[in-house]
């Protein structure tokens, strides 16, 4: 069973009054004790480093910057190949002589795979008549490094032998990207750092492919999930944008509930409009940096509001997936992307968070 | 203002270990109670448990001298990690050289976290607790931290 409560626009109005200020005294009392002290520090020395300096890396996931939109003609094409659509998101290590010149070669050995795969029934549902064929092509034109490494894009599509005028059907889709600011360069030789793999289609296809590449290029692709942490950091990073030509989807925040009978998820739904006036009143405008306290606030505000209403403790659930105006992301990988503008952003916090997770020397000759 | 934890505040009764366990309800202390129980030892073994600190007044008569305080987190829900942060404050420092440690729930699944685990390392380090990651529910790791807690200190 699936309990909804949703909070209507009505009842957001005196929010952003009341909580905000019984936050706040909530903050002073949180900061006493050692701990309070030393975090503090840490955080005034991030703000410190913030001002100092514009570098790119991110501090160990407490600090988060927007990339500034450059939109081009090619990346448009991109962006709307992937917007609006559900796709399974993969981590990858960096692949092992990978050569975007290779491509064709790419797609006969998968192909050839494919059909292996078929004739050896491991397909379930596809009898042995069926042909495989799979494509690799490059974005044309989207280069994000001046090596020339590009976007991939991979289609699996399948056809049946005996219904002649049958159109080769899509099985699969995916797309290897990998567009950053510094880690794109390819390591040390031989080595091609590409860690977002966003597919769609078959799991079955998608088994196949998986363990093809990593065969081919010495790599690990694992099923990318997110933990709470990030999805809370994701909600308030996207919380404030609005894209400006359709009517935005409303933020959401699905909390799974531990151990209750009858109750499974909560979901509480919040006017995209309500929710980025509470992020601009918690949020340093002048900064185009994000805070990991500004985060906490946001959040802080937003239980707090709740617990008002509802008297539950949202902090004692799990957030299991979010939506914002621009994505919608759930823990187990799975996204969808509804701006075309935003999709730079949502892809480079997913590079960001899957190039964290590498060793400290492979990130440091990133 | 709220009672500090005090060590030694009474006399620590012969051959005998009071262990204190801290955290809050779903964290699972009465499950890390029940472990510490299995254990056969050469002591007698006292297990006490507390959702929070500071601990109610009445009854303050008849508790005995904690020896060992164990704060017990877990990890994938937001409001355990408070309700720890908030009872540290109410121990006395004697029990951080070395007469406490952070039990970290629910390690084992890292996509369900609900806090970066740099953090609780931070809040371990600030206070300088030996933490132990584990999951609870997983009978090895139950072992082992029985195995890590009750042993004679070296």
């Amino acid at each position: 069973m699936e309990s909804d409560t949703t909070l209507t626009s009505a009842e957001t109005e005196q929010w952003l009054t009341t909580p905000l200020t019984q936050i706040n005294d909530g903050q002073a009392t949180a900061t006493s004790g050692v701990l309070a002290s030393r975090r503090s520090a840490a955080l005034r020395r991030q703000k410190s480093r913030l001002i100092g300096t514009a570098s790119t890396k991110i501090g160990a996931s407490r600090r988060r910057t927007r990339t500034p939109r450059i939109q081009t003609e090619p990346e448009t094409l991109l962006a709307a190949e992937l917007v609006n659509k559900t796709w399974s998101i993969y981590k990858a290590s960096p692949l092992y002589s990978f050569s975007i010149n290779l491509l064709k070669n790419y797609s006969k050995s998968l192909t050839v795979e494919l059909e292996a795969a078929i004739k050896k029934g491991v397909a379930v549902g596809l009898d042995s008549e069926t042909t495989c064929k799979a494509t690799f092509s490059v974005f044309e034109g989207f280069a994000y490094d001046q090596d020339g490494a590009q976007s991939v894009k991979l289609s699996v599509s399948a056809k049946r032998k005996q219904i002649s005028d049958n159109e080769p059907s899509e099985v699969l889709t995916l797309l290897l990207t990998g567009r950053m600011n510094d880690a794109s360069k390819s390591i040390s030789g031989s080595f091609t750092c590409c860690p977002v793999m966003l597919t769609r289609g078959q799991v079955m296809f998608t088994d196949i492919v998986m363990a093809w590449m990593q065969n081919q290029f010495d790599c690990s692709i694992y099923r990318m999930s997110f933990s709470q942490y990030h999805l809370a950091w994701m909600v308030a990073m996207w919380a404030g944008i609005l894209p400006e030509n359709t009517s935005p989807k409303s933020v959401m925040l699905v909390y799974s509930v531990p151990e209750t009978e009858g109750v499974d998820t909560l979901t509480l739904s919040i006017n995209p409009h309500d929710c980025k006036r509470l992020w601009v009143s918690v949020h340093n405008a002048d900064s185009s940096s994000f805070l990991e306290s500004e985060v906490h606030t946001f959040h802080k505000s937003l239980e707090l509001h709740f617990y008002q209403h509802f008297k539950i403790h949202l902090s004692c659930m799990q957030l299991s997936s979010i939506g914002t105006p621009i994505v919608f992301v759930s823990s187990e990988g799975k996204m969808k992307m509804y701006s075309v503008e935003h999709v730079d952003s949502v892809l480079q916090l997913l590079v960001d968070l899957i190039v964290e997770e590498y060793p400290d020397r492979l990130q440091e000759s990133l | 203002m709220a009672e500090i934890l005090k060590y030694l505040a009474k006399l620590p009764t012969p051959l005998t270990a009071v262990t204190l366990i801290v955290g809050d309800e779903g964290a699972g202390t009465l499950e890390l109670a029940n472990l510490l129980l299995q254990q056969i030892t050469d002591y007698h073994l006292r297990v006490h448990t507390a959702t929070r600190l500071p601990l109610p007044e009445d009854g303050a008569a008849s508790r005995p001298n904690f020896d060992f305080v164990i704060f017990l987190l877990d990890i994938t829900r937001m409001e355990s990690f408070k309700q720890t942060e908030e009872a540290l404050q109410y121990v006395d420092v004697a029990y951080f050289h070395g007469r406490s440690c952070l039990i970290v729930n629910g390690a084992k699944k890292p996509d369900r976290w609900a806090n970066d685990y740099s953090i609780v390392e931070e809040l371990a380090n600030a206070y300088n607790l030996q933490i132990i990651c584990c999951q609870l529910e997983d009978e090895e790791d139950g072992a082992v931290v029985r195995r890590r807690l009750t042993a004679p200190a070296i």
